[in-house]
């Protein structure tokens, strides 16, 4: 992997960790919020860095995320955020593709934010051994509608003006 | 805001597709969870032992069964006192249990229902 790779990742990798923190501090604030619901800020970096380094660009900040949860929250937390991660990392490279001509990145991050509460809700499945809690998706899919619009709408507003510092090629 | 104006422009047909399809799916899911109710656990009792526990969500169809001088009707959504050979029949006009932590007892024949949430089956807490 070349060192300017390497910065890019992690630099990205780390602003992912900061606005996750940034969040778990704006929750607290927001009365009548589901369980386990997120804005997903950290979001907007896996979808930018899927979008500029594909599939395997948004893994890494997949995995440095999962791996922080993992050290610092537990094997729980690590795999349910690798497992949501892994999959709106999919929905994203699968709709990235048609970017600009049958999506914007509005939709693409409504589609990553379901995907991401699918993979947490099924891994919290798998975990407790529960199906029972696959009724509770029905919440986080009407708050993934909401969480992914707002992302959606940042990512629509950022993308334009990052472009102009993105690497060609990373 | 230059910001704002950017935004309608740039959404394409594909993201009203996403957007229609998050809002069907989770009506759906909305609809067919309201008619199945609670995952509700019956449990009926006489002397204060447990003779049946019947997973109501898990019947087919009405099932009565008899219980000491009480005859009790067992729905998917709730548990019915049909008969009682006790003086008062107040079981019988409590009408229907249909909620978790709903109880009857009918002192005379010494007979109780339970209704409870199975066990995970409620979400106390979700932690991410």
């Amino acid at each position: 992997m070349k060192s300017k790779k390497v910065a890019f990742y992690g630099i990205l990798g780390a602003l992912s960790l900061v606005l996750s923190f940034f969040e778990s501090v704006l929750i607290p604030a927001v009365p009548f919020l589901p369980p386990g619901a997120k804005l997903g800020l950290s979001n907007l970096v896996t979808m930018y860095a899927a979008s500029v380094g594909g599939f395997f660009g948004g893994m890494y900040i997949v995995l440095i995320k999962s791996a922080f949860a993992l050290v610092t929250r537990g094997v729980t937390a690590g795999f349910m955020s690798l497992a949501g991660g892994l999959l709106s990392c999919v929905a994203v490279c699968l709709l990235i593709k048609k970017e600009g001509k049958v999506f914007s990145f509005f939709g693409i991050g409504v589609a990553s934010a379901v995907m991401h509460n699918l993979g947490q809700l099924v891994a919290s499945c798998i975990i407790t051994g529960t199906p029972a809690l696959l009724g509770y998706g029905k919440y986080l899919m009407v708050f993934a509608l909401i969480t992914g619009s707002v992302t959606g709408t940042a990512l629509l507003l950022i993308m334009p003006r990052l472009k102009a510092f993105s690497p060609d090629r990373v | 805001m230059k910001g704002i104006k950017e935004i309608f422009p740039s959404l394409r047909y594909g993201d009203f597709i996403i957007v229609a399809a998050v809002l069907v799916i989770s009506i759906m899911l909305f609809v067919f969870s309201f008619s199945d109710g609670e995952s509700l656990v019956a449990q009926v009792s006489l002397d204060g032992e447990a003779v049946r526990q019947v997973r109501l969500y898990e019947l087919t169809e009405k099932e009565s069964i008899r219980v000491g001088g009480c005859e009790i009707l067992l729905e998917r959504d709730g548990v019915t006192f049909l008969s009682s050979e006790c003086p008062d029949k107040l079981c019988v006009n409590r009408g229907k249990l249909k909620k978790a932590g709903d109880t009857m007892a009918c002192v005379p024949e010494r007979v109780t229902v339970t209704l409870q949430s199975e066990k995970g089956g409620k979400i106390d807490a979700v932690v991410f």
